[in-house]
């Protein structure tokens, strides 16, 4: 019987994890490829979790393809965002983009509750996902493995987009140097307004998938973007990998930290990330920074 | 160079003395008793603090209907205290310098609540809480601080009397990890303990408040076997966990879950046809008891006038600003110690609201009442889960010993 | 001499001003305080700190916890404040500063998300999300004007000493290091200890702002190391713009003035500084200042161009 229950508690970890990187990747990607701190990212998050709810109406049967049009509908909002916005300001000091990013957050927060109202929104539980998986006889929720099937797909298709594409190649080289990366003729431009989407097209998916298990809250999305800060700045700022890392440290360290002190359990992501500031400050698998002058 | 610094600094100037002489407009004639009602109107509790002020204002609107207090009507100057304590004490300044404000009023949040509390002794303006429910408040005995609705003491000992009565040893706590988490458990074992001595508690978890994701804490708590499960869970915490747990199957193993705010309309609503049934909530009121013709006649004002059924914060609201007019005509005057004196004489005021008798206690300004709780059943007359079985806990049973003396 | 008289003009408007407006033009000060020793770093040194709130709340807490707890009287606690604010930032600086850029702005705000956390959940000694309130100064202080006259004071004294070190080597070997800190390195200026002594003392500087606003709101929440409270600084700094001297301040009043006046009239106020921030940023980034010097000089640029110069 023990060994069932550690194993449920694993998979409770491993499903809290997945939601933390389903939430988080995007940040980490965009960070990575564009030296970008987005802190309208949770506000992105929780957009997609609201638009997700409108575009099904509630009803259970638009499920997939409300999944599909969020994943669409973000992407073509980060792409504008970035065009219109973002890339004015590449010249100036990195600080200016923090400080759109927070303006973002400020604003997309009222056009939120504007447009939504103050009442929670929830969506009900699929068809597909309604029966429990059985754990050595404990149910486990299968909406969890399909979160956690979901995570690992995209850790994945990530891996392979980065390091086994063409397009992957440019974006990895982007972070690295620009000006060489444009004088090969690649449209740098266009390259950034297409991560930035996609980063965007992430996070948007992270809120609208999570719907099912969680709700559409109007102050989400300050909530959401300390979460996802917390994971990155354990993982490393800039490495997909390090997000899943980071997620999975802080969902282990939860289900099984409160086995053995429940009063802590608020505690621990901060703990954790105090512990990898003081030992490695630029996460775990992030690189120390290159010293510019 | 130098002058245009230097006009820049006069415009700086300028600008603060626009600022100073911004205010409202004196009104001629009839003075208003002008009331500032500070609610949470975003954020992630904006529910609750809109359904308040709606409340408030149909109390408004009602007493104006039939001649104002005093002869004068009320004017109602809702503002948005965003949960923020520091909001709040700078907004409710600026009702009292500014807006010349006769009484503040409402407050969701506990902590906006004791940042503004010393405001009250500050500029000698009544403070009439009708949601912040933390026990402090009350306790530190203030002058003028007066709280109309039930706090989150008598809640905990309303549950334990309840728990008592169930055929539960076995019990476990699953709440916020903040104060009102934190104490409304202690309050609650601790009385039921002294009702039922032979309970024990399995287990205790705490997930920090606004989490989004309850598994682990699910998993654990029902690894325990508790018989009853407490939990303080409201708002949006509330909503996630009712359908993570129940996908876990959390209420079918365990066969009681206690929850004092849990039957809040901005819980039910959302969570709509997938409540679990059979759980045990209250929520300071719920619109459909007492089955009286004042009652029924307060939602049906609601609805029309809101287009939706009244949550408990909107009933206590409404109560609180008909308690206080009630207040100041037996005052007869709007003046703090008038008002106190009138709270406090004859045994504490007592106001027949929609919910039932209120009494105010004289030592610590806190209105006692009775709270009913029920079992969440679907029924094809709502498109929410309604309390099925109620239980009446009389106020008597949540009267606590309090340190004010008067 | 032109913040002499600046200041002599505040000392001089007090007695003329309402009670809400000493309260308002208190809070302005303490912000501008806050925002000018954020900018030391931003300005001077090159760096975003987006942790100032721990600062700020450690002088804060200060504050409350010796009054409260231990009984000591307020102006005794003031030193206090500063030490534990400037202590606060010695360790928090020590680990930081070793990271650049935008490594240095996530690890300030973890840190101060830390201390938030911490305050949060010890509540047997903080009060946990409950706070520490009443904390009235007694006596003379506690009224409206006298207290606005120790706020200007703090703000003068800060204010000079801030003037004061930007023209002392210090502030050279700071902005050099900003420039091209290998070149400085190789002349011999220490980064290090330089960057670090910068942010001990914008730190301390914070925390009187802290202890001010304690002391001012009559209570101390946990709310004072949040996130948002270092945003204010630096949204204070955007606004009036910061390379300007007192930009900062002027910012700072400036943000105070528009929260209070948008408050009153809509629920949608975050939408409204966003918009606001989101036009500083594309279009005007050098704030107010720089705005409105460009104004002023608008005409004579274009007498200028009309004589064919």
């Amino acid at each position: 019987m023990d060994l069932g229950f550690y194993l449920l508690q694993f998979l409770t970890g491993l499903a809290y994890a997945s939601t933390l990187f389903l939430l988080s990747v995007g940040l980490s990607l965009i960070f990575g490829a564009m030296g970008i701190v987005n802190f309208a990212h949770g506000s992105f998050y929780m957009l997609g979790a609201y638009l997700f709810y409108a575009f099904t109406r509630g009803q259970v049967e638009g499920f997939w393809g409300g999944l599909l049009s969020v994943l669409a509908a973000g992407f073509v909002i980060g792409a504008l965002v970035e065009r219109l916005l973002i890339r004015p300001i590449y010249a100036r000091p990195e600080e200016y983009q923090i400080l759109l990013t927070y303006a973002l957050l400020l604003i997309l927060e009222d056009a939120v509750r504007f447009f939504f109202g103050a009442a929670y929104r929830s969506f009900p539980m699929p068809e597909a996902f309604s029966s429990p998986l059985f754990v050595l006889g404990s149910p486990f929720p299968s909406y969890y493995l399909f979160l956690i099937g979901l995570a690992a797909l995209f850790a994945l298709l990530l891996w392979g987009f980065l390091y086994r594409t063409r397009l992957g190649v440019w974006i990895r080289a982007a972070t690295q140097d620009r000006e060489m990366l444009e004088a090969l003729g690649v449209n740098v431009p266009l390259l950034y307004t297409a991560i930035f989407g996609l980063g965007i097209a992430l996070a948007a998916l992270g809120g609208a998938a999570l719907l099912p298990l969680q709700a559409a809250t109007p102050g989400m999305a300050v909530d959401a973007v300390i979460s996802a800060f917390i994971v990155v700045v354990i993982g490393g700022l800039g490495s997909v990998w390090g997000a899943l890392l980071g997620a999975g440290l802080i969902g282990l360290l939860q289900a099984f930290g409160i086995l053995l002190l429940p009063e802590w359990a608020m505690v621990f992501p901060f703990g954790l990330m105090a512990l990898v500031l003081l030992l490695r400050p630029w996460g775990l698998l992030g690189r120390p920074p290159a010293v510019r002058t | 160079m130098r002058w245009v610094l230097g006009l820049v600094l006069a415009v700086w100037v300028g600008l603060w003395i626009l600022a100073l002489s911004l205010g409202p407009v004196r009104a001629q004639g009839q003075q208003p008793i002008k009331v500032g009602a500070l609610f949470i109107l975003s954020g992630n509790f904006a529910g609750y603090g809109k359904s308040g002020s709606q409340g408030a204002q149909l109390a408004a609107e009602e007493i104006n209907a039939r001649g104002g207090v005093l002869g004068r009507p009320i004017q109602l100057v809702v503002v948005d205290d965003q949960g923020n304590p520091e909001v709040g004490v700078r907004e409710a300044r600026r009702l009292i310098l500014q807006e010349k404000v006769d009484f503040l009023f409402g407050i969701d949040s506990s902590s906006v609540a004791l940042a503004v509390a010393p405001l009250t002794d500050e500029y000698k303006i009544p403070l009439v809480v009708t949601h912040a429910a933390t026990p402090a408040l009350t306790e530190q005995c203030r002058p003028y601080v007066f709280r109309t609705s039930n706090n989150a003491r008598m809640d905990a000992w309303a549950a334990a009397a309840l728990a008592a009565t169930l055929p539960v040893k076995r019990w476990a706590n699953i709440g916020p990890d903040y104060e009102f988490g934190r104490v409304s458990w202690q309050d609650f074992i601790t009385r039921l303990k002294q009702l039922r001595p032979d309970v024990e508690v399995v287990s205790e978890q705490w997930p920090r408040f606004g989490s989004t994701d309850y598994a682990s804490f699910i998993t654990a708590l029902m690894r325990a076997r508790p018989e009853g499960v407490f939990s303080t869970l409201w708002a949006g915490d509330m909503v996630i966990f009712a359908r993570q747990a129940k996908q876990f199957g959390f209420f079918n193993q365990v066969k009681y879950f206690v929850n004092p705010v849990g039957a809040a309309l901005e819980v039910l609503a959302p969570l709509g046809k997938e409540t679990p049934e059979g759980l045990l909530v209250s929520a300071r009121y719920w619109f459909l008891y007492p089955n009286t013709e004042r009652n029924r006649a307060f939602v049906e004002a609601y609805r029309k006038r809101f287009g939706e059924y009244p949550s408990y914060n909107a009933q206590e609201a409404y109560a609180g600003l008909h308690m206080l007019a009630r207040a100041v005509e037996k005052a007869k005057s709007t003046q703090a110690e008038a008002v106190r004196r009138a709270f406090e004489a004859d045994g504490g005021l007592v106001y027949d609201a929609s919910e039932g008798r209120k009494r105010m206690r004289p030592e610590d300004h806190q209105v006692f009442e009775g709270l009913v709780w029920g079992y969440t059943k679907h029924t094809p007359d709502y498109p929410f889960a309604i309390l099925d079985r109620m239980r009446i806990i009389p106020a008597r049973d949540t009267v606590y010993p309090t340190q004010c003396k008067r | 001499m032109r913040l002499a008289l600046l200041l002599a003009a505040l000392a001089l408007l007090g007695p003329f001003m309402s009670k809400y407006g000493l309260k308002l033009a208190s809070e302005a000060l303490i912000l501008g305080l806050y925002a000018m020793a954020f900018n030391l770093l931003f300005r001077q040194a090159g760096l975003l700190s987006f942790g100032q709130a721990a600062f700020f709340g450690l002088g804060a807490y200060a504050m409350a916890l010796l009054t409260q707890k231990a009984g000591w009287p307020f102006l005794a606690t003031l030193p206090a404040s500063l030490l534990v604010s400037a202590l606060g930032a010695l360790i928090i600086g020590f680990f930081s500063i070793r990271l650049t850029r935008i490594y240095f702005t996530m690890l300030t705000l973890a840190f101060a998300q830390l201390l938030y956390a911490i305050a949060h959940k010890w509540y047997a000694f903080t009060g946990g999300d409950n706070g520490i309130t009443d904390l009235r100064p007694p006596g003379l202080l506690g009224e409206s004007l006298p207290f606005y006259y120790l706020v200007l004071l703090a703000f003068a004294l800060a204010v000079i000493f801030l003037a004061a070190l930007e023209g002392s080597p210090f502030g050279y070997a700071l902005r050099a290091l900003r420039d091209n800190r290998a070149r400085a390195e190789a002349v011999g200026v220490d980064g290090f200890r330089h960057l670090l002594l910068a942010f001990v003392i914008s730190g301390g500087l914070s925390g009187l702002a802290g202890f001010l606003q304690g002391a001012l709101q009559r209570s101390v929440f946990p709310d004072y190391l949040f996130w948002t409270r270092s945003a204010e600084a630096i949204l204070s700094t955007i606004l009036g713009g910061s390379g300007f001297f007192l930009g900062p301040a002027v910012g700072a009043s400036a943000f105070l003035l528009l929260r209070v006046v948008v408050q009153a009239k809509t629920e949608y106020w975050p939408f409204f500084l966003g918009v606001l921030l989101l036009l500083m940023v594309l279009f005007f980034p050098r704030g107010l200042t720089g705005l409105a010097l460009r104004l002023i000089k608008w005409p004579t640029e274009v007498r200028r161009g009309a004589s064919g110069g």
